[in-house]
């Protein structure tokens, strides 16, 4: 523990860090167009894309199967969307269906190639992040850091410039894809664009994350910052800076615990979601909390003023106004209807005469509000 | 030929035979209604949150105690359902990225405890892994008695609560109106859901389960148009599936629980093409129209 | 006196920071046919609700026939809005139907023969018994109008409340479900129905409730439906354009 950070940890950080910000920016798009499931569905189909170009060019090394793992993500898409249209399968029940088929195909296949190929279906669920740093990219005879670096930072720079490219264009479409389709934007060129590039994601980085962890990592930070955040592009910043956060808090977790770091990062973005569950400023459980306090007594004051401003003027008004009465009629307890009473009588929206309670003209006037006239 | 036979001369295999019929039958059954309520990814989401309930079972316990584990799963399952519910009624959150986000955190506890379990081996968990992808291979006599246990449970309360259970999926306003306790039914299902998910994660295994949730019950959907043959059709043929999944399973040395799932799916496509068949050539008078109109209510109808 | 057939007490309902219902007194007469209106948003389908006992109010009582809503049990029969189901569910419009007669049966639920027959009846009267074998996704719009309100005669009630029947439904169906309704009154039923369509009050009911949040009328119909009222309700220029239509013969 003497050396924590070697370079070694620096080099797992690094990984940790390209792919939290890859699935980060690529899961955005997915949870505002309320797919976040397509990220499991998606991580947990590519394996047979895998082992299918496998079976193809024999060579886990090829990247030949980064596409036929980025095509079956795709393809399982696509089969949840045919489901949907083509079988009369509600969207969930769509979901649920292909992701385990598409895995357990896999699944078999491996098991009856095991003699020949060694793909490890526990790490497509758990990834293999403390081992990234052992497979370098070497380059003649220079080793230049982990391959799954230059793989997932390859990722988030294509990323930026398809990001840079089609903001506008993807805003509208995810904003109101009729409108964009009035306007000449092709909805179904930027769904399948997202897909692809969801896709695309998942691959590059289940390796090394896992495919919990990328489900995780494509969700929560985009959520977190959902409830931050008002407009696409803040959205996009902060879901970055979430998802930096928790890589690097799950990391140093991790590997001071000694636990799985994937682990330590998933339950990293569970944290940073709760914190701003808790604490954002208007979708918070505090500030709820307070709003719903506030609301509670201005709505019961509200609701004083118009019985008292409905019944004033009305033959029973000795009755419904009079204070010892109100108990009956608003169905308050005693405690109460003193609390609200007081509250109003400080702020001078009523006033007191023998045990009579009436309107203010301020206090008319809000009642009046109240009820839209 | 006699059962009991049979069960002498392949006692293993006849375990694991009767065990998936069992699970078959609960999740099918139970399945087939989360597909009514919309509500179909909970299993998975479900059964991943589970996943750390189990292994803390575990690590409480020090052994492998299937009561402990399930209790400490059903506990977690029952956190992650209560808490995903939370989150949608009390952010903007949609319902999709609260089952992800639910999900993934409590997986990646599962994933941390796991790691640890693996510092210290003890010859007890060395089976701790296979409820990641199920192992319904190593099924024991008292899992059986598990099984048994909660299929007569899920059938017992579908005979007692069919009727209101019924009214509920279909109006839940309705339901309401006719003075039926409906907190108390939504409860007894979700706990039903919670003990099958976890009863079965040894069986199907994380991943797997949903579909032995789902699959079913979208097949049967194929076949009827009443939700009780629905009901029926999704349990009987969860249990067949299970069956007959175990035995393709021997015959062809694959992995159990991928087989079952592989065997549904291509029973789901069955049904599916049947029903194709048959609409093609009866050309139901109002079919088209229908599925048309029914589409676009759910669209207007979904929140 | 007839003890009214729905009492409303200081009713208020807010959702969320809104209020959706002020302070409601209204009581419907049993034996009655009104016509709950009022312009979008006004509260129609809230107030329906909440005497349904499907939201609870912030303040205030409903009383059904003098007794609160936990015990009047099943004599007060909802027709919701027809989107408000999935009728991709799997079921026949003959089991639809006996859904409404929950509230007789045993504990298990399960209808007899008699229940049946009650059911088959009930489609009969609104006109689709050879439709009760068909899988309610089969149905047209007017179609499931027609089911749900079997279902209420099933149920054998009192007082039905109704949410926008005549909404998107063919005009077979529209006059089916008035002579229906009319008929449930003459039998001493007590009818409520939301409805939108203001040309149509005045024939169609005999009493109105005007809303806007604010209950701003209740009554016979002529009395409802004034220039003045409607005004306040709809705003100027809507209520010129109903007051012209109304007026005429």
């Amino acid at each position: 523990m003497s050396n924590f950070p070697d370079i070694a940890d620096l080099q797992t950080l690094l990984v940790a860090c390209l792919g939290a910000v890859a699935c980060a920016l690529g899961g955005a798009f997915l949870v505002l167009r309320r797919l976040s499931l397509l990220a499991d569905a998606i991580s947990h189909s590519i394996l047979l894309g895998i082992v299918l170009a496998w079976m193809i060019v024999r060579d886990l090394g090829s990247p030949v199967l980064l596409l036929g793992a980025t095509a079956s993500g795709v393809f399982a898409v696509w089969l949840v969307e045919w489901f949907q249209q083509k079988a009369g399968i509600k969207e969930d029940a769509a979901m649920g269906l292909v992701f385990p088929a598409l895995f357990s195909a896999a699944v078999v296949l491996i098991s009856q190639l095991a003699h020949s190929v060694h793909l490890d279906t526990d790490a497509v669920i758990n990834g293999r992040l403390e081992l990234a740093f052992l497979d370098p990219l070497i380059l003649g005879n220079i080793s230049l850091g982990p391959r799954s670096a230059w793989i997932l930072g390859g990722l988030v720079v294509l990323q930026l410039i398809l990001l840079a490219m089609f903001f506008q264009p993807l805003r509208i479409v995810w904003f109101d894809s009729a409108f964009a389709a009035s306007i000449g934007i092709s909805p179904v060129f930027f769904h399948w664009g997202v897909t692809t590039t969801a896709s695309l994601t998942c691959v590059s980085a289940f390796d090394a994350l896992g495919s919990i962890l990328v489900v995780a990592l494509m969700v929560g930070p985009a959520s977190s910052a959902l409830l931050w955040a008002r407009q696409l592009s803040g959205v996009l910043i902060l879901s970055v800076i979430f998802a930096l956060i928790s890589a690097t808090l799950g990391f140093v977790t991790g590997a001071l615990l000694d636990v799985s770091l994937s682990g330590m990062i998933a339950l990293n973005t569970g944290l940073i979601f709760g914190l701003s569950w808790f604490a954002a400023p208007e979708d918070g459980l505090v500030a709820q909390w307070a709003r719903k306090r506030r609301q509670i007594l201005e709505f019961r004051i509200g609701l004083l003023l118009v019985h008292l401003r409905t019944h004033e003027d009305g033959p029973d008004s000795d009755e419904e106004c009079s204070y010892d009465r109100l108990t009956t009629h608003l169905k308050w307890p005693e405690s109460l209807v003193s609390f609200v009473s007081g509250d109003a009588l400080r702020r001078e929206l009523l006033t007191e005469e023998k045990g009579l309670l009436r309107c203010t003209p301020r206090g008319r006037d809000l009642a009046r509000h109240l009820l839209d006239e | 030929m006699n059962p009991l036979i049979w069960w002498e001369i392949n006692p293993a295999l006849a375990t694991v035979v009767l065990g998936t019929a069992l699970l078959g039958l609960a999740t099918g059954a139970l399945g087939s209604m989360a597909v009514l309520r919309r509500n179909s990814l909970m299993g998975d989401a479900l059964s991943h949150a589970a996943y750390p309930g189990l292994l803390a079972g575990f690590l409480l316990n020090g052994t492998k105690s299937v009561a402990m584990m399930v209790i400490g799963a059903s506990l977690f399952a029952a956190l992650a359902q209560w808490l995903t519910g939370f989150l949608i009624r009390s952010t903007r959150v949609r319902p999709d990225a609260a089952l992800a986000l639910v999900m993934g955190c409590f997986f990646g506890f599962g994933m941390v405890l796991q790691s640890h379990l693996q510092q210290n081996p003890s010859a007890a968990q060395a089976g701790l892994k296979d409820y990641l992808f199920g192992q319904a291979g190593l099924l024991l006599e008292e899992d059986i008695a598990l099984l048994a246990t909660l299929a007569v449970l899920v059938l017992l309360a579908l005979f007692v609560g069919w009727s209101r259970w019924k009214i509920i999926t279909f109006d839940r306003a309705h339901a309401v109106s006719l003075g039926i306790n409906v907190s108390f039914w939504d409860t007894l299902y979700n706990f039903l859901f919670i003990l099958s998910v976890v009863i079965g994660l040894q069986v199907a295994g994380v991943v797997l389960m949903s579909a032995l949730l789902i699959m079913p019950g979208c097949a049967a959907r194929y076949w009827t148009t009443r939700m009780s043959a629905m009901v029926t059709l999704a349990g009987a043929s969860g249990a067949i599936l299970g069956v007959a999944g175990t035995f393709a399973s021997n015959e062809l040395s694959w992995p159990p629980g991928p087989t079952i799932v592989l065997l549904g799916f291509s029973w789901l496509i069955l049904s599916f093409l049947v029903r194709d068949f048959r609409k093609k050539r009866t050309s139901y008078s109002g079919f088209s129209q229908d599925t048309s109109s029914s589409l676009n209510i759910s669209g207007v109808g979904a929140k | 006196m007839n003890t009214p057939a729905i009492e409303i007490e200081d009713l208020t309902v807010a959702y969320g920071e809104r209020p959706a219902l002020w302070d409601i007194d209204l009581k419907v007469p049993s034996g009655v046919m009104m016509g709950l209106i009022g312009p979008n948003g006004a509260g129609k389908s809230t107030l329906i609700k909440t005497v349904m006992g499907l939201i609870t109010p912030a303040a205030g009582t409903v009383r059904i026939f003098g007794k609160p809503l936990s015990e009047t049990g099943s004599r007060v029969a909802y027709v919701p809005q027809r989107s408000s189901v999935d009728w991709d569910f799997p079921a026949t419009v003959l089991d639809v139907a006996l859904m409404g007669s929950f509230g007789r049966l045993g504990l298990l639920g399960r209808p007899k023969r008699a229940d049946r027959q009650t059911a088959r009846d009930a489609l009969a009267r609104v006109g689709i018994s050879n439709l009760a074998n068909r899988p309610v996704n089969q149905l047209s719009g007017g179609q499931q109008q027609r089911v749900f309100l079997a279902r209420a005669l099933v149920q054998k009630a009192e007082l039905y409340l109704l949410d926008e029947p005549f909404q998107g439904v063919d005009a077979a169906t529209e006059s089916l479900i008035l002579d229906l309704l009319r008929t449930i009154r003459s039998e001493g039923g007590t009818v409520v129905v939301v409805h939108h369509d203001l040309q149509t009050v005045a024939d169609r009911f005999d009493q109105a409730a005007l809303l806007k949040v604010k209950l701003l009328a209740s009554g016979p119909v002529d009395e409802v439906m004034t220039p003045n009222l409607l005004q306040k309700a709809y705003g100027a220029t809507g209520a010129e354009l109903i007051t012209s239509r109304v007026s005429q013969p």
